[in-house]
């Protein structure tokens, strides 16, 4: 029993992170139909900006999450101009923005590497201790991820269907043409579609180092499993990418616990390359039907 | 200048005047495209042959010139990854997979040769077939559980195959044999196999011809990879990619199966990157998880990309650059990813179609006219600045609307 237990609260602890990944990079998807493999780079800023405010500068913790949202929101513009812009403006986007967000993941890992150093450092905001059920202990970091993972979610989806910017992205995403004659400015738009993201994204950054530890790479990872989790919940689907964040994060900890920590990541895949065997647009995608 | 710049020189002069060859060619023509579209197959098949001839025959000479024994090595490298790179190009930019697990292909038939060597015993001659073929069972496999998927999902779905594949082989601790004493795990591990022999070119040529021979091995598998990939691309299933991609819907309603001729590309192409893999494996005479790293994928996909994606030349060019860009950067080693990373952004950014495509742009320049406006790849408001009256003209209003992202 608390073998299960001890399964469903580690899962329930990397599912919220995948989630929190999940709902960054559906928000590119839907907006301008990116993946984004660059998000790597900003998990990294945001767990670096944790270490710097508070262990460089030995700031208060309530100043963490501001910064991380500040600097994921410049990153973003940064990122939208010097690069997304000019790409989305010639043909084959999808693909070109991909080989193009592996180049500036390296790039930032590197960046990372020669500022701060090759060595993992303690990322300073996390919370710690937690409940005890039955020997079993859930940490308040897992509750308190869960909790963002579910505010986020709940705040994008405000943002989306009830205010003016959401309503000025979607009709971007379905209709760029159309909508700049009714006098959108659709750069702006996209621009502050990447300053959301790059703050959303900075703000899970900190939340996923704060069960590990800071070094270059630290995004890489759960950024591959965001993706993909992504894909198999069919992508466009906010709602089906948060479950198959959770499923996907419990099926890892399952097999990590009874096979052993390294067959979790590649049990994960194999599960998500059989459904796209059979439903090639996802779990609960519908097939896209192009009209020419 | 040191002998071995002059001889990178020399290489990089020999590929450009090969460069203009080619486009010399076919700039008499008015238009590129429609030369290439229209029946001119024989000329560019002579075209191709002429280019191959003069960079083997260099090649076949490249070492009377005296070059030391580290531009030969770097020359072998540059052999086997442009190898790798021109099978690479056949499925991610002449067949439209984008691949970006290739490297995964590599690394099967680089263990499978290294792990028959080494717990079969056999000689990596024999090893070399071995690896390929399983290099092909693997590739038939991934393909036929991702070509169904659409283009980026590809992309995703073959990086996450070639992470899980590196995680796997770094976590394997348990011993699998014991031999002198060493622990050998049975794919190496983190530290990689070792201990498998080599292609015995130092009992048949001595200690100092020994480098001459892996030098015309790793020369005769590039030869061999880009006839495969020229025959690919001049056969019948050539013509069938270059109709789905020029119109993908016109091609599948002629009854092209896209995915049955993908799924044969990217079997196809697993022959010679498994044969790329053993040779590597032989000539390094160890393996190990690193060449599945992110910076060797970066360093392989800047070479397709520079090159130019879908060229038959690009791939080449490309590998012959960022060998030399490489050798550049390799004194800011801190840098060099980096340095990497950048050239890969500025490529895409400025020359989305490579140093090939360039080229064919200086040679095929045209000043701009109306006619380009109908391209389909103009936004309205570029429509709008050049010429306000045919706004409204019913060709100009649907394309401006019927192009969706």
């Amino acid at each position: 029993m608390d073998i299960f237990l001890q399964i469903v609260f580690s899962g329930l602890a990397v599912g919220s992170m995948y989630a929190v990944g999940a709902i960054a990079l559906s928000l590119l998807w839907g907006t301008m139909g990116m993946l984004n493999i660059a998000h790597t780079a900003f998990i990294a800023l945001g767990g670096y900006i944790s270490y710097w405010t508070m262990t460089v500068m030995g700031a208060n913790w309530i100043f963490v999450l501001p910064m991380a949202f500040l600097a994921g929101i410049v990153m973003g513009y940064i990122y939208y101009h010097l690069i997304i812009r000019h790409i989305y403006s010639k043909e084959n986007f999808s693909v070109n923005i991909i080989i193009a967000s592996v180049a500036l993941a390296a790039l930032g890992e590197n960046a990372y590497l020669n500022l701060a150093g090759g060595e993992a450092l303690r990322q300073p905001f996390r919370f710690n201790g937690g409940l005890e059920m039955i020997g079993v202990v859930l940490t308040f970091q897992t509750i308190f991820t869960v909790f963002v993972a579910v505010l986020l979610m709940v705040i994008l989806s405000l943002i989306m269907s009830k205010t003016k910017l959401g309503q000025v992205i979607r009709a971007v995403s379905q209709q760029p043409t159309a909508s700049k004659l009714m006098g959108i400015n659709v750069q702006k738009s996209f621009a502050t579609a990447l300053m959301l993201y790059g703050s959303i994204a900075a703000i899970s950054g900190v939340l996923v180092t704060g069960t590990s530890q800071v070094f270059p790479s630290v995004g890489y990872d759960s950024t591959v499993k965001a993706l993909v989790i992504l894909i198999v919940a069919g992508l466009g689907n906010l709602r089906a990418g948060i479950f198959m964040a959770f499923a996907l994060g419990f099926l890892e900890m399952g097999v990590n616990y009874v096979l052993g920590a390294r067959y979790g990541f590649p049990s994960m895949l194999a599960f998500v390359i059989i459904v796209l065997l059979f439903k090639p647009n996802g779990f609960f995608g519908k097939e896209q039907i192009t009209r020419v | 200048m040191e002998l071995y710049q002059i001889s990178i020189l020399i290489t990089a002069i020999g590929i450009l005047v090969a460069i203009v060859a080619y486009f010399w060619g076919t700039s008499r023509s008015e238009n590129f495209v429609s030369k290439v579209r229209s029946d001119s197959r024989n000329t560019l098949l002579w075209r191709d042959f002429w280019i191959g001839l003069i960079l083997v025959a260099f090649a076949l000479i490249f070492p009377a010139f005296g070059a030391g024994k580290y531009i030969l090595g770097q020359v072998i490298l540059f052999f086997i990854w442009a190898a790798v790179v021109t099978q690479w190009n056949l499925v991610f930019g002449f067949a439209g997979i984008f691949t970006l697990g290739h490297m995964a292909v590599f690394a099967i038939g680089g263990y499978i040769t290294a792990m028959t060597g080494l717990y079969l015993g056999w000689s990596l001659w024999a090893a070399l077939p071995v690896g390929a073929l399983a290099t092909v069972i693997f590739s038939f496999l991934m393909g036929a559980t991702i070509i169904r998927l659409r283009g980026p999902y590809i992309a995703v779905m073959t990086l996450a195959i070639a992470i899980a594949m590196q995680k796997l082989i770094v976590s394997d601790v348990e011993c699998f044999i014991t031999k002198d004493l060493i622990c050998y795990n049975f794919t190496g591990g983190a530290k990689g196999l070792f201990g498998y022999g080599g292609f015995g070119f130092k009992e048949w040529l001595g200690f100092k011809g020994r480098i001459y021979g892996e030098y015309y091995l790793a020369l005769l598998l590039l030869i061999l990879s880009t006839l495969f990939a020229l025959y690919v691309i001049y056969s019948p299933l050539g013509s069938t990619f270059r109709s789905i991609r020029d119109n993908e819907i016109c091609a599948s309603s002629r009854g092209v199966n896209r995915v049955k001729y993908q799924l044969i590309v990217f079997t196809l192409s697993g022959i010679f990157t498994g044969l790329a893999g053993g040779v590597f494996a032989g000539l390094q005479t160890t393996i190990g998880p690193n060449i599945l790293s992110l910076s060797l994928l970066l360093f392989l996909l800047s070479m397709i990309v520079v090159g130019g994606r879908g060229t038959n030349w690009g791939p080449l060019i490309g590998a012959a650059t960022l060998m030399l860009a490489d050798t550049v950067l390799r004194d800011l080693n801190e840098l060099r990813v980096a340095g990497l990373s950048l050239i890969i952004l500025l490529v895409m950014l400025f020359l989305p179609n490579g140093v090939v495509g360039l080229i064919g742009g200086i040679f095929n320049w045209k000043p701009k006219n109306n006619q380009s406006n109908t391209d389909g790849q103009k936004n309205l408001k570029q429509v709008l600045r050049s010429n306000r009256n045919q706004v409204f003209k019913k060709g100009n209003w649907i394309k401006s609307f019927g192009d969706e992202k």
